[in-house]
């Protein structure tokens, strides 16, 4: 428990931290951004608690952004859904018996340096869910990461066609130097179980445990017309490596599509670019 | 446009490296599976104390019978063999073709059946019974005793259809609840069962979950009391008798421990069947299921019933009874209830 204070406290002070340097940035009219991405991906998924085997499948996913642009920094706030049914992969297949969702929360700073260099960090928690019947009283898992993540980023101009508009390609790497994870302790039960019923014993088996480089991501896409729309691929691997006393792996490939809308905060200038 | 293409090279090896970071699934061989399955009961499972199996002897005696050439009925075989030691009635392996039971369980669960389901359909639920969720009932002896069938905790056992049947006969003296055969189901619906009768705050069993490789890591123990009863479901004072035999296992085995802190309730028949472990399941790498129990459980005096509840008097059906269509446990129960109302209260036997 003294951990978990101490950690989320960090966190929490991270946070500010990333406020704190958006606003000093914001010595300019800031500009807003709203964006909307919607995605397939493919995913693999295994648990140890349940099963040693790998599960894949398609899945969808969605993600809302906001964000706040002042000189050279962005401060942005990304809620990311992904949904997926998965098979496991030993013969027979089974049909898809297993689902899974994802939950991710973000809060990012980027600065922007010269030569399309982007440099930030952010604050990620992540809530995956899944499910499987056939696993009896440990059909249900969740799991939380909540990690700090850095981030760097490189955007260029790209000449596709000749007399066509510029597009950009813009890629981005992160990783979590270090996260906090909430995982189903040593007996894996869940509360279909219902040992309790009478006590709210929800997550009473979950344990806390730290890791380090829990979660990677790599992005490439290309920012087409107006930098309004971005096809982009994605590349999402979370672990809890071997700290938690069963290991749970999660890789996502995603192709996505990103809307963004922006409006200044200049009256006069208040139309999309 | 070559910073660009050493970027989306670095990038997609990047992300194809993650093979190496998951590690390969492991290898589903024959022998691979029996270990995994192996080091699974070993670290996982809550009972070796109460079975008193030696799980070290077990791998050193069923291991040389695996090889990777093996079939898949012949590794089955195995496995089945290895977790049948356990003689635990959640402990099982199967797969799309065939599923494995201990042998002990399976004899004590149908060998010492302790019902004729023809004769209670017959001549106690008659062709006129009622159903309500998982409870079929009706009244018996002239409408003085309610008998409520429950054939599987798996059905629903509702508190608002125990209720209701309650209302439905105000005048009836008692409840002869038909445990027998069932085997088990959803534990909520004990609960719901229990919501039902007079509640004291009593304390009804204690409960450890396994926390660790070695086989006396447990969890403290958790203590569950009685739960409360309310407005909407106002207790059942009247005389409450539960029938069981063997093959009451699991979910069965759990509320007739909690019956054993009521003392409006009477457990009549055989012993329970046991099944106090909560199972757990998993899969093999070969894609096979198991399960077997990651808790054990106590009752409030400390003892551990995994093999089963003893009733408070034993009453074993008669064959000469079911020939004339008489089920003499039930016919027992039904005397309680009547000599319990007759302010003569049977004094409740201390088997626990």
């Amino acid at each position: 428990m003294k951990y978990r204070i101490v950690t989320h406290g960090l966190l929490c002070a991270i946070a500010f931290l990333l406020f704190a340097i958006s606003a000093k940035a914001e010595e300019n009219k800031p500009v807003y951004r709203c964006s909307f991405t919607g995605g397939i991906a493919y995913s693999d998924f295994r648990d140890m608690g349940v099963s040693p085997i790998t599960y894949s499948g398609p899945a969808l996913n969605a993600c809302f952004a906001f964000s706040r642009t002042a000189a050279q920094g962005r401060l942005s706030l990304e809620g990311n859904f992904l949904a997926g049914m998965y098979q496991d992969n030993v013969p027979p297949r089974h049909n898809f018996n297993n689902s899974s969702g994802l939950a991710q929360i973000r809060l990012k700073y980027l600065h922007q340096f010269n030569a399309g260099l982007n440099l930030g960090a952010s604050v990620d928690n992540i809530f995956l869910l899944s499910h499987n019947s056939t696993f009896g009283n440990a059909s249900f898992g969740a799991g939380d990461v909540t990690s700090v993540n850095l981030h760097l980023g490189y955007q260029t101009p790209l000449v596709l066609f000749r007399n066509k508009k510029t597009t950009w390609f813009v890629s981005e790497i992160a990783f979590a130097p270090i996260s906090l994870q909430f995982r189903p302790g040593f007996a894996y039960i869940d509360n279909y179980t219902e040992e309790i019923p009478t006590n709210s014993t929800y997550f009473n088996q979950y344990q806390w445990y730290f890791s380090p480089f829990s979660t990677l991501e790599a992005s490439l896409g290309i920012l087409i017309g107006r930098r309004n729309l971005t096809i982009s691929y994605h590349w999402q691997f979370i672990t809890t490596w071997e700290n938690a006393p069963h290991r749970m792996d999660f890789t996502t490939h995603s192709l996505q599509a990103t809307w963004q809308l922006t409006k200044h905060n200049n009256k006069k200038n208040n139309k999309k670019i | 446009m070559k910073r660009i293409i050493i970027l989306i090279s670095v990038l997609l090896s990047f992300s194809s490296c993650e093979k190496i970071f998951m590690g390969e699934d492991i290898s589903p061989t024959p022998t691979n599976t029996f270990d995994y399955l192996w080091k699974q009961v070993d670290e996982c499972y809550a009972l070796f104390d109460v079975k008193g199996v030696d799980w070290d002897e077990v791998h050193n005696e069923l291991r040389p019978l695996v090889s990777d050439s093996m079939s898949d009925d012949s590794l089955f075989s195995v496995l089945a063999e290895m977790i049948n030691r356990l003689n635990d009635g959640h402990a099982n392996v199967w797969y799309a073709f065939d599923a494995s039971r201990s042998e002990e369980v399976f004899l004590r669960m149908y060998g010492r059946c302790n019902i004729d389901l023809p004769t209670v359909a017959l001549h106690y639920l008659g062709s006129d019974y009622h159903s309500a969720g998982g409870f079929q009932y009706n009244t018996i002896h002239d409408g003085e005793v309610i008998y409520i069938r429950y054939g599987s905790f798996s059905n629903s056992g509702s508190s608002v259809y125990l209720k209701h049947i309650m209302d439905r006969y105000p005048n009836a003296e008692g409840i002869v609840f038909d445990l027998r055969q069932n085997g088990g189901g959803n534990i909520q619906n004990e609960w719901n069962i229990m919501e039902l009768l007079p509640n004291h705050g009593q304390k009804l069993y204690e409960t450890q979950i396994k926390s660790g490789p070695a086989h006396d890591d447990f969890t403290p123990y958790s203590s569950l009391y009685a739960p409360d009863s309310n407005e909407k479901y106002p207790a059942y004072e009247q005389p409450f008798v539960i029938l069981t035999d063997r093959g009451s296992y699991s979910a069965t085995s759990f509320f007739a421990l909690c019956m054993k802190s009521y003392s409006s309730v009477i457990q009549i028949g055989d012993t329970t069947g046991g099944g106090l472990g909560l199972p757990n399941g998993g899969q093999l790498p070969n894609g096979w299921y198991y399960r077997f129990s990651v808790t054990r459980t106590l009752s409030p005096d400390g003892k551990n019933y995994e093999n089963g509840i003893p009733p408070d008097e034993v009453v074993m059906l008669s064959p000469d009874s079911v020939k004339v269509g008489i089920d003499n446990v039930i016919e027992r129960a039904c005397r309680i209830i009547k000599t319990k109302n007759a302010n003569n209260p049977i004094a409740k036997h201390s088997t626990l």
